[in-house]
């Protein structure tokens, strides 16, 4: 329990930082990037978009105390100002309608790739020595490919040369949003594409990391004594060795994680997928702060939860992290 | 403690990767890592020279746009009608520039962050990890975004900045890892002890140690830094008209490539940075191996070791002798041969070289009996272990030999010809070792009880729930721990406890044989005593025969009935052990019996033997013991010795020794000349 | 310089004069626990007011069970940690070493010799490269050739010749036994006075550690310095020691002649261990029918801290810690039995007859606080 507690604090203590940071960076960049937004927009914006624009950058005439406080509120109440790449929908607006994209795509791939790159990983590591060695110098090329790039050649490929899967987009035009068959079995279809290009991208560093892992426990005296014991080889494999080989991947869950969300956010890019990664391409282009903001506070915060998870698992797997 | 070395070394002797000053240059050797060298050798030359050998301006415009490759550009050109070719070799450089300094930076940060952390400890330890901790689980990638996009796109410099910046955490944490254990190895604390000043050590004792984990971070943190600088163009975050593999991606993307079927325009930047990225990370592996022997162990070295292994080989005959008539005998009582074991030879199969760790051992194990086997490092005591129950891995194969078991119905079988599933059945059913380390051989995510109901479960499939749980509780009190511990994990549980966990492991299934290799020499004496006299009490009870493998003479005469004296990989001795105690025959049992102090009786003259045990790689000629033997006399380094019998000695139980002095009707040297030898020794090692 | 003038730099103390001593020596360990809340913060007391006296030219023993604080006791001799309590006295002044130059003025005088000697070489340096780092520090004003011809005198003196045989190796490239020679050579190359060993044996094979031993004694008697043999290994200390002091859970709770601790020991923690080792030349077989094991350090038992195991415990064990008894010449024991009353004679009694012993001890006369 006490594990639990110390780590809970450990991501309060991060998030904290990680958003604090996000109030401070704006504050501390040099050049003066609200006049030239302002400039930008040619006075098409609002005064009070204008005004949140300079809060903000901390331009306003509150103390930085209480542009802190102020942004505390804001980020509780989920009030990130005003998108300038959707002018004038509010930054939550946009957040709201991109993020469950993400979230389903992301989390069902990571898992999927962290599932098949581990088992795989689990089994090269176990039959080492065989032809299935050969398959490392594969998975090193696969996951040193920039997921983006892997993206285009699958879009080349399955989508404008074999015309298997749609070019680009979330779900057929023809389909109104909703809990209905149509729309989910046309959204499955659309996100094929991307799901491939992240799970095959993400296989090869969960592939070795684990081959690794395995290698090293298949030496211990306990798998050793685990044969001598005469248990059946699966059960050697999957409750000696494997579940002892794969804490350290558990571990190292946050890394990956950042990574694999990472590369996914810029394949979304290349299929125009409706979700966070498109979005953040744009208010890259439009240089929409706020915007940029939201979705780094969203991942991040995100991306803390899953660490979060992933130690859970940890703390239920290794019996040694219970106590103390 | 002393056996942990030995038995590393027995592994490690005979394929050993030395680490020595250019020991890291056979990682190249491997073609894998050749082939990585090679490619990232490659990308460097381009890097330097791409800007000199493009064959364009690669901003200026053209008419030919959009073309194929062709002799006149070689990589087609963009829709602007841009050479491709010139824009990758100009984006070789940057992107290269980037990769490198970006991860020069980043290391530089993380060793000081890493070294200070794990050198300095306390508070300043605590703030450093908490900081390096927060910046791994920050998802690296939108905080680069968004530094990028707030800093003026000064170009490259300020993305090698924000790379570094958010690059360096993880190689801080797996440095500090490696400084905190450096930091507890002794020859960090001897060089204190010497006097050495704190800067010295950490440059001279804790930096070169960990040379080949900065090389790899370092390495890793190109590709990282590569990749994410091409993101960040390919998002158009970076300066886009200054040419790299990012913004050749970006034109494309923009310019709707894809659309218009340009595979050349974005086809060879995302192979560049895929290449690259494949040749470090086989460097990289080269350096793992170099680093994590286990990972060596399993490379293409020991591939003829495996096929051994695979194969299920028909062994040669073993040489046949006179004891082999005495192992056919029927019957199920106590004093019957229950395992002979005939001519068996192990060896190491290292890079264009065998290792005979065993050579030609031939023992007779009876029902009730304590067989024990002496010998110290390097002896092949611990690989003799691992083979009589099959256990050895690659590269250690056995090359001949037979094992015969006697089951209770007197049926005999060969434990070396047995199949996987009879071999599974046969394994603690009739047969079960016990470990040195407890602590390592036990499971550490699985409670004791369940690693002893894993064996019924197999051996037993029949067995209900509670009759399993039954047995193991009364396992458990077999031994000596309090049942209510049955869900203890091994972590929970002190040395002692532990060993004895692993001896109730081995009784699970009531087996014949049990063969334990060092049990009790990680423990201290008084816990040691507990055990062995748990060992005697239960094989007393329930009746099982124990090969019992030790460095430790005194306790092995103490416990045993019959005594094999391993040297060099032979048995050099075998004898009853009371006898052995009295008279010892062999000229290295004899030193080894003068080496022990003893605690009580008179003081006697102490002798230790002069010289240390053979290398196996390199044995000498003759008997291996003739460099160090004071008896050695010329034949002595040109004939193998067999075990020779003694006569006058108990009928089964008969001594032998392989020692020339007693071949045939050759002269025993009486005890007055052998105490002669013992003085001129003892001035000797003085 | 010729090579008696390097190796005699010291002027030696006198044979059988204290050069090294420890006074109510204590180090407590703080487990550090949540560092703002401070919970979980635990204290091992690891050493607890050991009081000892090494003497040039004699070697004295330090017996113990692994956790018994006796590497402890030897680091804190070596000041490679703070004391939390007491004093080390070298030739009559207490040691202060704290800052560097003090520390390695100390270091300079009292070296130490670790128990494994595969760990105990930077991997990736020369034998030479190790040598010349302690050579360097201890002998500053050498000239590069002087240097050399220490470390080949170094060399020397432990038995390695000739020297370029082994300089130019790395560790790995050498056996245990050479390794723990040069272990030996450079503690030589600071000419120190007192040798604190830890364990120098225990990593080695038998066959080989007899001529370690040997040459650790040849140089205490020839360099007249003092050494202090720290082990688990009781049968060792009787051959190799004159003095021998038994260590349990932190503390001292016997000491005296080697011979005398060995073969008639007063202490029922000694007793529990010589009848434990293991030695086929005991006459008589004595089973054991200890099933404890030793107590945490991080809470002590109360009184005496071998009373729960001990066989003989009586009530007053539990309550106070029992103060020295001189129970022979120069043999201590701190144990109750050992008190002038009924309670411990009948005790004393009960001890001889477990372990056949013909005669019962006669009871001690309790050491003042001040006695050594």
């Amino acid at each position: 329990m006490r594990v639990l507690l110390r780590r809970g604090f450990f991501y309060l203590i991060t998030a904290w930082a990680a958003i604090s940071l996000n109030f401070l960076l704006p504050r501390i960049m040099p050049g003066d990037p609200a006049d030239a937004l302002i400039e930008k927009f040619h006075g098409k914006l609002t005064p009070a978009a204008v005004q949140a624009l300079r809060v903000l950058f901390g331009q306003g005439h509150a103390s930085l105390w209480q542009q802190y406080v102020d942004y505390w509120h804001n980020v509780f109440t989920g009030d990130f100002g005003i998108s300038y790449a959707y002018y004038p929908t509010p930054v939550s607006d946009v957040l709201g309608q991109s993020i469950g994209w993400t979230l389903v795509l992301i989390s069902v791939c990571t898992v999927l790739g962290f599932v098949i790159g581990t088992g795989l990983g689990m089994i090269v590591g176990w039959k080492r020595g065989s032809w299935l060695d050969s398959l490392i110098p594969i998975t090193t090329l696969l996951s040193s490919i920039p997921y983006f790039w892997f993206a285009i050649c699958v879009v080349l490929l399955f989508a404008i040369v074999l015309h298997w899967f749609p070019l680009s987009g979330g779900y057929a035009v023809t389909e109104t949003i909703g809990f209905n068959w149509g729309f989910i079995s046309s959204a499955v279809y659309y996100a094929a594409l991307p799901a491939l290009t992240i799970v095959v991208a993400s296989i090869g560093g969960w592939l070795i990391g684990m081959r690794n892992m395995m290698i090293t426990t298949l030496s211990e005296d306990y798998v050793k004594l685990a044969e001598a014991k005469g248990l059946p080889k699966r059960r050697v494999m999957f409750t000696y060795a494997a579940r002892n080989a794969m804490l350290p991947s558990f571990s190292s869950f946050a890394m990956s994680l950042g990574f694999v969300v990472g590369g996914s956010i810029v394949t979304e890019v290349v299929f125009n997928y409706p979700g966070i990664g498109t979005v953040l391409f744009k208010a890259a282009q439009a240089q929409d702060y706020p915007l940029m903001q939201g979705i780094f506070l969203v991942i991040t915060v995100t991306v803390l939860v899953a660490n979060m998870l992933a130690d859970l698992a940890y703390v239920f797997l290794d019996p040694r992290t219970r106590e103390g | 403690m002393a056996i942990n070395v030995a038995t590393v070394q027995e592994v490690e002797s005979t394929d050993s990767v030395v680490s020595s000053r250019f020991g890291w240059l056979r990682a190249f050797r491997r073609p894998l890592t050749l082939t990585g060298v090679i490619i990232v050798a490659i990308f460097c030359v381009l890097a330097i020279i791409g800007p000199f050998i493009a064959p364009y301006d690669p901003s200026s415009v053209s008419k030919a746009t959009l073309q194929p490759p062709s002799p006149e550009h070689w990589l087609g050109t963009t829709q602007t009608g841009q050479d491709i070719l010139s824009q990758m070799l100009y984006g070789t450089q940057v992107s290269m520039i980037v990769g490198v300094l970006a991860a020069v930076f980043a290391t530089v940060l993380s060793v000081v962050v890493g070294l200070a952390a794990g050198y300095l400890g306390g508070i300043s330890d605590e703030i450093l990890s908490l900081l390096a901790n927060i910046f791994l689980v920050i998802p690296a990638l939108p905080l680069t975004v968004i530094l990028a996009a707030y800093l003026p796109k000064t170009g490259s410099f300020g993305i090698i900045l924000v790379i570094s910046i958010t690059g360096w955490a993880w190689g801080a944490r797996v440095l500090r890892a490696q400084t905190l254990s450096l930091r507890k190895r002794d020859f960090v604390e001897a060089a204190r002890a010497t006097g050495e000043r704190t800067t010295s050590i950490i440059f001279r004792d804790i930096f070169p140690n960990q040379v080949a984990v900065i090389a790899a971070s370092f390495l890793g943190t190109v590709t990282g830094a590569i990749l994410t600088q091409a993101s960040l163009a390919f998002l158009g975050l970076t300066n886009v008209t200054e040419w790299s593999w990012g913004t050749i991606l970006y034109w494309a993307q923009v310019s709707s490539a894809l659309l218009t079927g340009s595979w050349w325009w974005f086809v060879p930047a995302g192979a560049a940075i895929a290449l690259l990225g494949t040749g470090l990370s086989l460097v990289n592996f080269g350096i793992d191996e170099f680093i994590n022997p286990r990972l060596r162990q399993a490379g293409i070295g020991t591939r003829k070791a495996q096929r051994a292994q695979v194969r299920p080989t028909r062994l040669k005959a073993p040489r046949r002798s006179r004891r082999e008539a005495r192992a056919s005998v029927s019957g199920g009582r106590t004093g019957d041969v229950i395992l002979q074991i005939n001519g068996l030879e192990v060896d190491y199969v290292g890079e264009g070289s065998t290792t005979k760790a065993v050579n030609d051992v031939t023992l007779t194990l009876r029902r009730g009996e304590v067989l024990g086997i002496a010998g110290e490092s390097g002896s092949g005591k611990s690989t003799l272990a691992h083979a009589i129950t099959r256990l050895h891995k690659p590269p250690a194969w056995i090359s001949a030999g037979e094992m015969l078991y006697q089951r209770d119905d007197g049926t005999v079988v060969d434990i070396l010809t047995m199949g996987d599933e009879e071999l599974r059945r046969f394994r603690w059913e009739e047969l079960a070792i016990v470990f040195q380390s407890a602590m390592h051989a036990l499971n550490p995510i699985l409670s004791i009880g369940k690693q002893i109901e894993d064996a019924i479960t197999a051996h037993r499939p029949s067995m209900s729930a509670s009759e399993r749980a039954a047995r193991v509780l009364e396992l458990l009190d077999l031994v000596g721990i309090q049942t209510d511990r049955a869900g203890a994990y091994p972590h929970e549980l002190s040395g002692g406890m532990r060993q004895r966990a692993m001896i109730a492991v081995g009784l699970a299934l009531d087996p014949e044989i049990i063969v334990m290799d060092e049990p009790t020499t990680a423990l201290d004496v008084v816990i040691q005593r507990q055990i062995v006299e748990k060992i005697i009490e239960l094989k007393d009870r329930l009746g099982f025969s124990v090969i019992f493998i030790t460095h430790d003479l005194s306790l092995l005469i103490e416990m045993s009935d019959t005594i094999a004296v391993m040297y060099a990989g032979r048995v050099v001795e075998l004898a009853d052990a009371k006898e052995f105690y009295r008279n010892p025959r062999h000229p290295y049992s004899r030193g080894l019996l003068g080496s022990f102090p003893t605690l009580s009786g008179p003081k006697r003259e102490l002798a230790g033997i002069p010289g240390s045990p053979p290398d196996l790689r390199h044995p000498p000629s003759g008997c291996a013991f003739n460099p160090r033997c004071p008896l050695a006399f010329d034949r002595c380094t040109v004939v193998v010795p067999p075990l020779f019998a003694l006569s006058g000695e108990a009928e089964w139980r008969q001594a032998e020794a392989a020692c020339l002095l007693y071949e045939g009707g050759g002269t025993v040297p009486d005890r007055a000349s052998v105490h002669e030898t013992d003085e001129r020794l003892i001035e000797e090692a003085r | 310089m010729t090579t008696a003038e390097m190796t005699v730099t010291r002027d030696r103390a006198e044979p059988g004069a204290a050069v090294l001593e420890a006074r109510h020596v204590t180090k407590e360990f703080v487990v550090r626990g949540n560092p703002f809340t401070r919970r979980g913060r635990r204290v091992v007391h690891a050493v607890d007011d050991v009081s000892l006296v090494l003497y040039a030219g004699r070697i004295t023993a330090l017996v113990g069970e692994s956790g018994s604080g006796k590497s402890t006791f030897a680091r804190l001799l070596a000041a490679l940690h703070p004391l939390t309590g007491g004093e080390v006295v070298y030739r009559g002044e207490v040691v202060d070493a704290k800052g560097g130059k003090r520390f390695r003025d100390h270091v300079s005088r009292v070296q130490l010799i670790l128990q494994d000697p595969f760990g105990s070489f930077n991997p990736v340096a020369t034998i030479a490269r190790t040598l010349l780092r302690a050579v360097r520090i201890h002998h500053k004003a050498a000239s590069p050739a002087q240097r050399r011809s220490i470390i080949e005198d170094l060399l020397a003196q432990v038995s390695l010749r000739p020297a370029a045989q082994f300089t130019r190796k790395y560790p790995h490239e050498l056996s245990g036994g050479q390794l723990q020679r040069i272990s030996i050579a450079r503690a030589l190359a600071a000419d120190p006075d007192v040798f604190l060993a830890d364990e120098p044996v225990s990593s080695l094979d038998v066959s080989i550690r007899l001529g370690v031993l040997n040459l650790l004694r040849r140089l205490t008697e020839e360099r007249r310095v003092a050494l202090l043999y720290v082990t688990h290994d009781i049968a060792s200390a009787r051959y190799f020691a004159a003095d021998t002091a038994v260590m349990y859970a932190g503390q001292l709770v016997e000491h005296g002649d080697s011979e005398q601790v060995t073969q008639n020991a007063a202490h029922p923690y000694t007793q529990l261990l010589i009848a434990s080792a293991p030695d086929p030349s005991r006459a008589v077989e004595n089973r054991v029918r200890d099933i404890g094991q030793p107590p945490s350090l991080i809470d002590p038992p109360s009184g005496c801290r071998f009373h729960p195991r001990c066989p003989f415990a009586m009530a007053r064990c539990s309550e106070e810690a029992p103060p020295k008894f001189a129970v022979d010449d120069g043999q201590w024991a701190r144990c109750w039995l050992y008190a002038d009353d009924d309670e411990a004679a009948a005790g004393r009694a009960q001890n001889a007859d477990l372990y056949g012993r013909g005669e019962i001890r006669r009871a001690g006369r309790p050491v003042p606080d001040g006695e050594l």
